[in-house]
């Protein structure tokens, strides 16, 4: 029994210890504290690891450490940190909710949609959280759980714009594009410079195969829209007619976007597309060269040169082009640089 | 087809006179008319003769021949009726079909009565012309004067505006194809045809009819007999000049290709005994390059009948041939056969079935060196003219053909289409042609097949349709925490203040992914924070009246930082334009027990000029606009600091090379996407721009190896690899002064092998020789 007592005090003694410049555990915990208050992350940082690495059994510190892994975008150490913490502190609700998050961000829905239910079980009420939730059940593909998620969120804090767009991603994905455009239209309400509701709110209306309502926003839209959304806007038109096979259209919106601004590499781009699928192969390529001249790491443009040069009869020009199209990432050029095509 | 629609062309022809002068008119051969030129008119008029001859004669070889006569009379008189139906009639039988048609025309404008069956002639004419729309008519009006009582003449009509359907669908939506005569190489003026391929393209034999041929005879006609030609190409390489095949395979007979085996090592080719009895025979190519003699196929392949084309498989254990033998569907059937190991010959052949033969021909087979599609041709399915080729796969499971179809225009043409061959990769097709544009006769095309038209890549704006969290509003954990919600709740507070803005690229005014926070300077309050999407675009409540102080960091951005006092209610609107960052030296690499630990990779700091900025506020104070309701509203508190924070974000700032090995497949050196993966060239790329913009660094690169091969073998390997990673990122421009290589073979495994050894899987095997071959990275 008393050396039991001998170990406890002994533990008790180590979790406060001095640190080697004399800086106690608590000390350090507290710095780290002030330091995250004053914005000043990385210093936060340095003082929760120095306090963990003298107590490594301060769950509080292992909690603090998610949170700024988390807000440093460092997730990976965000579910380490959680994870320690929690197998520390079974029930801490904080532990759980940045496990959540990082899970999330990490594409570990499954884990994510356990840790937010748990943290949400553990008293946490809060619209992100139940919005969170929403986005991790939709990203699993369980629909209705989204829903009830999301208007939980939106029950917690009506102007909950990511409840409303996660909302409206749900009915889109469920083809209530009615329920789904009236979110968005509540995404505008809220903020009226939200350009991404109005962005997806001419998809649905193009998915929903409204194209009138949709040409009409964006004309009412380009009034007020500062030029570079004008121009994603139509891009969404241009590529709306495009898949609809209205080469006419596309070109015409794609042709408004240019005169916008010449060197949008995006309208450059799928002017590219346009001239390809009117066989102008030369003036294809010499668009493509336009836009690779501004970036030169646009998969899209090598991938649409290479189309263009197959046609053109430049076939080892083709293959090069795919090649460095497939290095940036584009999947559809490995397919041609693995045919026949490239591989005589 | 041929027997078919003479019967038409005995006609007993009407020669009708007519005293008008004018191409839009008939002028018959009346030596009244030609009464200036009798001598001339004569001499027509004996062509005219010398071509009915042979014309009436009723065979189809003569054709051309009476057309030579008619010509000759054509010079002389261009407009008559009469004459220009005849030569019309000619070149539909003869190899210029397309020519028929602007006769025929003429007959068809100046003198429409002239023949009741001058619209069958017509329709035909327009349907070689492509023009199906017009041959459709013509069709349907010589159906309707033609003898309702004729069954199989109405069922032949039928037949033909089927066709003429057909030819409208595949031409509105044509094969995309690029046909290229094959050159001087292998055509001439003479008849080339009948091509044959191996599988890996690089061998070609094909028939003939040159003035070398063996023997040198000629036929009625004047035509050399036929022999085999062959010619190679390498790799890419154009093919070399044609030559002719020799003894033994050519005789002083006709000997046509047949067929090649996929190797190009076994020859098909055919021996006529008579019109009516023609064989196969195979030969095999020696190891010294020479030819066996050619021998008969089994009895059970060649019988009296007409054996007249065949395929072999791969592994020449299939044999698929044409005959006309009785038993079958009608005309030449394809049938198949299977060589049996035991009996050391070919096992007792099969129709291959009704899906594929029809009571018409079918002709030309051709099996792809995948043994399951063969290529055939018919006049039998869904055609557009003539013979088409057609496509059939065979489903191994059930063992059943699929529905032949239409390979297309335009490699089907309303004239015959027939011996079709294609290259093991399916990229490449062979076939001859009397397309215009020729050498002379019949020429060899290459057929290069494009697939599927290429959808070209639109790109969308950034869609943040995605998950876009909102503020959180963020504090430490206390000391003691029970695990209860204390913080990062945010409850949406009354009467707050919204603050809304974008974080932008400063160059291209971009939206950035990035990170804001807001930290109120006033009282204590949770630090808010939020992560943007693409598109930069971030949203605060915040409480009018107090401080705030916001910084907005990206990757590879410098991060800034600006202060904004809010005002009552409203919306506030504050960019940020954040710089990228050029680094402009390097000055240490180091690992520190942090970066070990948990990032696990080597993060440069920044140039030392900017390194104590991190503690000092800078001097410069600039009045930025702050926009309320969109108005720029001069009464905001418009103290706004930047400040370059370097050290406090250090890894949103793009001054650290992710160091990652490059691996290799197995046995493999050189750089590119099939030996490295994508993701080993993308990290040559990076260092090569690492590299660019931090000019005072070197890298080294080390070769290792996994344990499999010689030491020696592998120290070689190691070495090869380091150096070709240095090549490449030579040519990217990095200077090879820069770059040190060192090969350091097996001996520095990741993995050692006793503990491969003890793995249970090959998978878990393979992934650790794949650790170990890898070139190591090292910057100093």
């Amino acid at each position: 029994m008393k050396k039991l007592f001998v170990i406890l005090l002994s533990i008790s003694i180590n979790s406060f210890a001095q640190s080697n410049d004399g800086e106690s555990v608590k000390e350090m915990f507290k710095a780290g504290q002030q330091a995250f208050q004053s914005g000043d992350l990385a210093t936060a940082k340095t003082k929760f690891l120095a306090a963990t690495k003298q107590d490594v059994k301060l769950h509080e510190g292992f909690t603090n450490l998610a949170i700024i892994n988390y807000m440093q975008g460092d997730y990976q150490n965000g579910v380490e940190n959680a994870e320690k913490a929690l197998a520390l502190k079974p029930n801490s609700t904080d532990a759980n909710l940045f496990l959540g998050k990082s899970n999330f961000k990490l594409g570990n829905y499954k884990a994510a949609k356990i840790n937010l239910e748990k943290a949400i079980a553990g008293g946490l009420k809060t619209g992100s959280s139940q919005s969170l939730l929403g986005w991790t059940n939709y990203s699993l593909n369980k629909y209705e759980e989204a829903l009830v998620n999301f208007n939980s969120a939106i029950a917690l804090d009506k102007n909950n714009n990511d409840a409303y767009r996660g909302r409206a991603k749900v009915y889109s994905a469920q083809g209530d594009f009615e329920k789904a455009t009236s979110d968005l239209q509540k995404l505008i309400d809220i903020n009226p410079e939200d350009k991404n509701a109005y962005l997806n709110l001419v998809q649905a209306y193009y998915t929903a195969g409204d194209s009138v309502k949709a040409d009409d926003l964006i004309v009412k839209r380009s009034g007020s829209a500062e030029a570079k959304d004008k121009i994603d806007l139509l891009l969404v038109q241009g590529n709306y007619y495009f898949k609809q096979n209205n080469i006419e259209a596309a070109k015409k919106a794609f042709n408004s976007a240019y005169a916008i601004d010449k060197n949008n590499v995006s309208t450059l781009v799928n002017q590219s597309g346009v001239l390809i699928a009117e066989s102008k192969y030369k003036e294809a390529v010499e668009k493509v060269n336009e836009a690779i001249a501004i970036d030169d790491e646009v998969k899209e443009a090598y991938f649409n040169r290479g189309i263009a040069n197959e046609m053109l009869r430049n076939v080892y020009e083709a293959c090069s082009d795919w090649e460095t199209a497939f290095i940036l990432g584009s999947l559809e050029a490995e397919k041609y640089l693995n045919s026949a095509i490239c591989n005589e | 087809m041929n027997k078919l629609i003479y019967f038409i062309a005995i006609l007993a022809l009407n020669f009708q006179t007519s005293t008008a002068w004018s191409q839009d008119k008939d002028v018959p051969f009346d030596k009244k008319i030609f009464a200036n030129d009798k001598s001339g008119f004569n001499e027509a008029v004996k062509q005219i003769k010398l071509g009915d001859g042979l014309f009436y004669d009723g065979q189809d070889e003569y054709i051309a021949h009476a057309n030579m006569h008619f010509l000759k009379a054509q010079a002389f008189n261009p407009y008559s009726s009469v004459l220009n139906y005849k030569i019309g009639v000619c070149y539909l039988y003869g190899s210029e079909k397309a020519k028929s048609l602007k006769h025929l025309q003429f007959v068809q404008k100046v003198n429409p009565d002239l023949e009741k069956e001058l619209p069958f002639y017509l329709a035909q004419a327009y349907q070689l012309n492509n023009e199906f729309d017009s041959a459709i008519v013509y069709y349907q009006k010589y159906k309707n004067i033609a003898s309702s009582g004729d069954i199989e003449q109405q069922a032949y009509i039928n037949k033909k505006i089927r066709e003429s359907r057909k030819g409208i669908e595949l031409m509105a939506d044509p094969v995309l194809v690029w046909i290229e005569n094959l050159g001087d190489s292998i055509n001439t003026e003479y008849p080339e045809y009948a091509p044959v391929i191996s599988a890996d393209n690089k061998v070609i034999l094909f028939t003939a009819r040159r003035p070398d041929s063996k023997g040198g005879k000629t036929d009625r006609l004047d035509r050399y007999y036929e022999d085999v030609y062959y010619s190679e190409r390498e790799s890419e390489g154009e093919w070399s000049q044609a030559k002719n095949i020799g003894e033994p395979i050519n005789t002083s007979t006709h000997d046509p290709t047949v067929g090649l085996a996929p190797d190009g090592k076994s020859v098909l080719t055919y021996q006529g005994v008579n019109s009516k009895d023609g064989n196969v025979l195979i030969t095999k190519q020696n190891p010294d390059g020479t030819w066996q003699t050619p021998k008969t196929l089994s009895d059970k392949i060649n019988t009296k009948h007409h054996e007249s084309s065949a395929t072999l498989s791969f592994d020449e254990k299939t044999m698929i041939f044409v005959s006309d033998k009785p038993g079958g569907y009608g005309q030449h059937d394809i049938y198949i056969t299977k060589w049996n190991d035991a009996d050391s010959a070919w096992g007792d052949p099969t129709n291959i079935g009704g899906t594929i033969n029809t009571r018409f021909e079918e002709k030309g087979v051709f099996l792809m060196a995948n043994g399951t599609t063969l290529y055939f041709s018919s006049d039998g399915h869904d055609n557009i003219g003539g013979l088409d080729i057609f496509r059939t796969d065979l489903n191994p499971e059930t063992n059943e053909w699929s529905k032949p179809e239409n390979v297309g225009y335009p490699i089907n043409t309303p004239d015959d289409d027939i011996y079709f061959v294609v290259t093991g990769n399916g990229r490449y097709g062979y076939y001859s042609s009397s397309r215009f544009g020729g050498y002379g006769e019949k020429d060899i095309y290459k057929i290069t097949f494009l697939g599927e038209k290429k959808k070209p890549s639109m790109l969308n704006p950034v869609n943040d349709y995605s998950a876009i969290p909102s503020a959180g509003a963020y504090y430490m954990v206390d000391l003691h925490d029970d695990g209860k919600p204390k913080n990062n709740i945010e409850t949406p507070g009354k009467n707050l203040a919204n603050l809304s803005g974008t974080v932008r690229n400063s160059d291209t005014k971009n939206g950035i992914n990035s990170k804001v926070t807001a930290r109120n300077t006033n009282k204590k309050e949770a630090l808010k924070f939020v992560e943007t999407s693409n598109s930069g675009q971030y949203k605060f409540d915040l409480k009018p009246g107090d401080t705030y102080e916001l910084v907005a960091s990206a990757p590879g951005y410098v991060s800034q930082t600006k202060t904004v006092k809010m005002l009552d209610g409203g919306i506030t609107k504050f960019d940020f334009n954040l710089v990228p960052v050029v680094v402009s030296e390097i000055k240490t690499i180091e690992k520190t027990e942090e970066d070990k630990t948990e990032n696990k990779n080597i993060t440069a700091p920044v140039d030392a000029n900017n390194t104590d900025t991190k503690s000092e506020k800078s001097e410069l104070t600039k009045t930025d606009p702050v926009e309320k309701d969109n108005k720029v509203e001069d009464k905001v508190e418009d103290k706004v600091e930047d400040k370059v924070k370097t050290g406090d974000v250090v890894d949103n700032v793009k001054t650290s090379f992710d160091i990652k090995d490059i691996y290799f497949e197995f046995d493999k050196s050189n750089v590119n996407h099939i030996a490295l993966g994508v993701n080993g060239q993308k990290e040559l790329n990076e260092l090569a721009a690492h590299l660019k913009n931090n000019p005072s660094l070197k890298v080294k690169l080390t070769g290792h190896t996994d344990q499999r091969g010689s030491a020696s073998y592998n120290k070689t390997l190691s070495s090869k690899r380091a150096d070709n990673a240095k090549k490449y990122l030579i040519q990217k421009g990095i200077s090879a002064s820069r770059i040190e290589t060192e090969g350091q073979g097996e001996s520095q495994p990741k993995v050692g092998l006793s503990e491969i050894q003890q793995m249970s899987t090959n998978r878990e095997k393979e992934t650790a020789y794949q650790r170990n071959r890898r070139t190591e990275i090292t910057l100093f």
